[in-house]
Formats: structure tokens, sequence, C-alpha cells
């Protein structure tokens, strides 16, 4: 079944969560106009990636206000709706993204297993997958820096997963930036993603100024099993859409071709894997 | 230690191992100007890759009169030379292999590619286990073509000490393929992905030209650790050079920052995932 999936890439407001929670209403209603099925928008959208005392205060009970608002605006524009945010349980917080239906119910909350950083004195990783059926097919969450190992997309999707849906805030300072990390960079590693696995992908980054010394990359981008871009955003705000057929005559013809997970040699990774010489 | 590696792209004449070889030679003479110690040509570099029929004649033993050949070149680039040929093993089996010759212009590594693609399986035997080389500059990881597309293979060749993965590759597209969206660009954002993945240099020699209606799609690289092009080639024949900085002050200090492989959580890939089914 053919449906619409858009990547929104925003800017955020760092801890004013009342002007980023009206700026993705008005993304939401700008995807929803262009009869959008499902929309991702980046990771820790409401406060921006704060740390400390300040973001806890900041942090959202799920469900509670801020996934209430996200479910009747996902409900008012009838689509699903992934969100990044930052989630408190009692005393313990984690990095999440939130997907809701287009009836406005929480389908799920996916808790980021891999912690960048100084992100682990802070949050608690997942240890769950988050994967879900869905009328279009079967999708599976991530956050950032989860696709940046292959074998947690791999081990998603030998689960069945069809298309994988990341919210990030892939970031870079001038160091970074002249090592060559930057905007490309992620979005052929979400390309790669893609390909390596026969899958679709969609990947919603943040865009902006963070500090003096950080910015976001941009470079939002829906993948193809094919490994090109379906639809990319470079720099700026705005949203990316493209209409995928993910259990199409055609992709299935490609994957008959591109024999990528059966001719996978198990066996000989495990030795790899194991027998370190030295 | 600071190393440079050029990548040869280059087309071949199908069934020619002279005229193929003669190529090579004079590629790699421009390589060893740029102070390469690291040349590597394209999968079945010294024959082409359609080769049908003639591949019983192609076929030779490693060592054999092409390696010896290969050899002279290595030794006279005063480098390592890697490339792909058609070996007739002793066991009278063919392999799709990647051989490399020491300056000295010995035979140092013979590696058996083990990722079979199509109907590549029906003449070729695969190889069963991944081959990582010491040598002065650093160990490095030995790779044909399609064996790239599988990261938990790289990553294997890693987690064996490999600092430079090094490929050589042909690959290529038909119409209904590039259709679809398979191009060169692809190909080598693959490349790059895998070594920043990785938080290793890869360096990948593809093909060029057109054979029985199958194009190459060129785009030979070198990557950085953090996945980024030191060079690259697009279309047409040529070579590339890069300095890789093997084991580096400065990629020691990425690595601290993109701490990625002590960042993976291999328990939960295996319990929550079955990754490893």
């Amino acid at each position: 079944m053919a449906f619409k999936v858009t990547v929104g890439q925003l800017k955020c407001d760092i801890g004013d969560k009342e002007a980023n929670l009206q700026r993705i209403e008005n993304f939401v209603a700008a995807a929803g106009n262009q009869g959008t099925d499902i929309l991702v928008l980046p990771e820790r959208i409401m406060m921006g990636s704060i740390f400390g005392d300040r973001a806890k205060r900041l942090a959202e009970s799920i469900p509670g206000e801020v996934t209430d608002r996200l479910g009747e605006v996902a409900s008012e524009h009838s689509l699903y709706l992934v969100t990044g945010m930052l989630e408190r349980d009692g005393d313990d917080f984690y990095n999440v993204s939130v997907m809701h239906s287009p009836d406005g119910e929480i389908v799920g909350v996916y808790r980021k297993w891999h912690l960048f950083d100084s992100e682990k004195k802070f949050v608690k990783s997942g240890d769950q997958p988050a994967i879900f059926d869905i009328e279009f097919g079967r999708i599976a969450l991530s956050i950032c820096y989860d696709l940046v190992f292959p074998e947690f997309i791999r081990g998603l999707v030998l689960n069945g997963v069809d298309l994988i849906l990341n919210s990030t805030n892939w970031i870079t300072d001038d160091r970074q930036f002249k090592a060559g990390w930057n905007g490309e960079v992620v979005s052929r590693l979400a390309a790669t993603r893609a390909l390596e696995n026969g899958v679709h992908i969609a990947m919603a980054n943040r865009t902006g100024v963070i500090d003096e010394d950080w910015w976001s990359l941009g470079h939002s981008s829906i993948c193809r099993p094919s490994g090109s871009f379906e639809a990319r955003i470079k720099d700026g705000e705005g949203l990316a859409s493209a209409v995928l057929d993910i259990e199409s005559d055609e992709w299935e013809q490609w994957r008959k071709v591109a024999t990528y997970l059966p001719d996978r040699r198990p066996e000989i990774y495990r030795q790899l894997n194991q027998e370190r010489q030295e | 230690m600071d190393v440079n590696v050029s990548v040869i792209q280059m087309d071949c004449v199908l069934g020619d191992i002279d005229a193929n070889v003669e190529k090579i030679d004079k590629l790699v003479d421009f390589a060893s100007e740029q102070g390469a110690k690291f040349i590597v040509f394209p999968e079945l570099g010294t024959t082409g890759y359609f080769v049908g029929d003639m591949i019983d004649e192609l076929a030779e033993p490693i060592p054999g009169p092409t390696t010896d050949r290969l050899g002279e070149i290595a030794q006279g680039a005063n480098a390592y030379l890697l490339g792909g040929m058609i070996e007739k093993g002793q066991d009278g089996d063919l392999y799709n292999s990647l051989v490399m010759l020491s300056p000295e212009g010995e035979v140092v590594a013979n590696y058996h590619k083990v990722h079979m693609f199509s109907v590549e399986r029906e003449i070729f035997t695969s190889g069963d286990e991944g081959m990582v080389v010491d040598t002065e500059f650093g160990r490095v990881g030995l790779t044909v073509c399609y064996d790239l597309v599988f990261p938990e293979y790289i990553r294997g060749l890693v987690l064996q000490g490999a600092q430079l993965i090094l490929n050589g590759t042909d690959w290529i597209t038909n119409q209904w393929q590039t259709k679809m969206g398979w191009s060169g660009e692809v190909t080598s954002h693959m490349a790059a992905t895998r070594a920043l993945e990785n938080g290793i240099h890869l360096a990948m020699a593809n093909r060029v030209g057109l054979e029985e209606g199958w194009k190459s799609l060129g785009h030979s690289c070198v990557c950085s650790p953090s996945g980024h092009f030191l060079a690259r080639i697009e279309d047409g024949e040529g070579i590339v050079t890069s300095t890789v900085e093997l084991g580096s002050e400065k990629w020691e200090k990425w690595r601290e920052v993109a701490t990625y492989l002590p960042d993976r959580r291999v328990e939960l890939y295996n319990e929550l995932l079955d990754f490893e089914k």
C-alpha cells in the first residue's frame, strides 16, 4: 500500500517548550495539508539537547500534557506522528521517541539504546526494541546515534522491519567539521543502512545553531533500498516527503537481485568477532 | 604511521592479461611517483569480469606467471600492490582472488572472496575466512567488491585489528538498476560509511567501462575514519592518492570522541534481536 512519509527538519528554541510545541504544530499542519501519513520529527525537539537539572525539570511524563497535545494535533491532521523528547519516569530519565496514531493514541515509546558521550551520565539507556505493525508495514523507531551501529539496524530488519524511522540531532563543532564530519556524512550513513538491509529509512534531523560552538547538521533524508535518496533537505527548516510503497513489485524485484540478507555468512562473522589475534 | 595509498580506476581489455598488466604497470608508475606504498587495482583487473568460456585458459596458479609480473611491478614501485585475478587453485577450483605483492615482489597474501554475488557462485569457490595482513605501516584487511555490502564482515576484520581496509571491486549496473537508484555515488557512500562506523581508513578501487551491457560504476575512493572522502575519482580511468595516517594522534583523538566500537551493545543485539541468526 502506498503512503506518504515526511521528515520535518526544524530549529529548536533551547529550553522553551511552548515555542517548540507551536512550531511542531505548524509543521504537523503543513505536513497534514500535503497528505502525509507518517511524519517524523527530530530528537529531543521539546527543549533541545540540554542536560542536567534544567533538563530534568523540563522532562515529560508519558502520557502527559505534551503527549496529549501531540495526540490532538496528530488526530486533527490524521497522521502518525513520531516526536523525540526527554521522558521522566519516576527518578529515571530516557531519551525517547513517541509515536502517535492518526487517532491521537500513543502507539509506542522507544527509549534510545545507544547513548552518546555525556548522555550516559544523565539518562538511562533503553533495552527494548520498538517495532510496530501498522497498515503500511512493519516499522521500527530509532534515535540518532543508533544509526551508527549496523548490528542494531540489521537486528531490527531480521525481525521483519520494512521501514526504519530515525529522530536525530546530529551535531558538529569546528574541530569535528574540519575532520570531515558533516551533514553529507550522516545522510550517506542513513542511505547505506537502507542499502545494506534492503529497506526504507526516514531520518529527521534538526537544523540551526545550538550555541557558540555547536550546530545541527540538517540533511534529513528519506532513503531507498538501493541506497539512493528519495527525498532530502540539506540546510534550513522544512519538510521533505516521499510516497513509498514498501511492498511494491518493484522493490520485491530489487530484493531478488540485491540478495544481501540471504547472502550473509554469519558463521564467518562469528569467527571474526570471537577469535581476536594479536 | 603516515602512508600514501593509491587506488587505480581502470577499464580492462576482456581476456587480454598482457594488455591489462601493461596498463596496471603504467598506472603503478604514476602512483609510485606520488610515493604510494599501497596500490590497489580492481577486482579481476588482470582479465576483466565477464570472461565466459575463456575462464579456463585465463585462470592461473598463485604464485604463477601473472603474479611474477605483478611482483616485478611492485618491486619497481617499492610498494605493496594488490589487485584481483582469476586463480586456479591447487585443488583445481577457481577463485575470485585478491593477491598482495610485497615491495620485494613476493606474494604475501592471497585472499579468496568470501561473499559471492549472483552467478559467481556457479563459477568460483568462495573463500571461507577473513584476511588481515601485518605490514610495517599497519594491519590491513583484504576484501573484494560485494564483501563491502556486509557490515558484519568489515566489523569482524576491524575487530581483528585491521586499520586500513583495501577493496578491489567491479561494481556494475544496468538500465533497470540505475533507474532504481543504484549508482557510483551509492557505492562510494557505502565505502565511506564502512570507514565511519568502524573508525578506520578504507580504499576502494573500482572498474570503469562496459562489458556485456553492464556498466562499471567508477567512484574509486580513499575514505577517512570520519566518513569523509580523502580522494575520489568519479568517472574515467585514472588514479588518486591520499596520505592516510594510521594510528596517528589525530585519529586516535577522533576515536576518543567517536567511541563507536566500545558503545556497541553486543549482548542486546544477540538477546533481543537474534542478530546472529
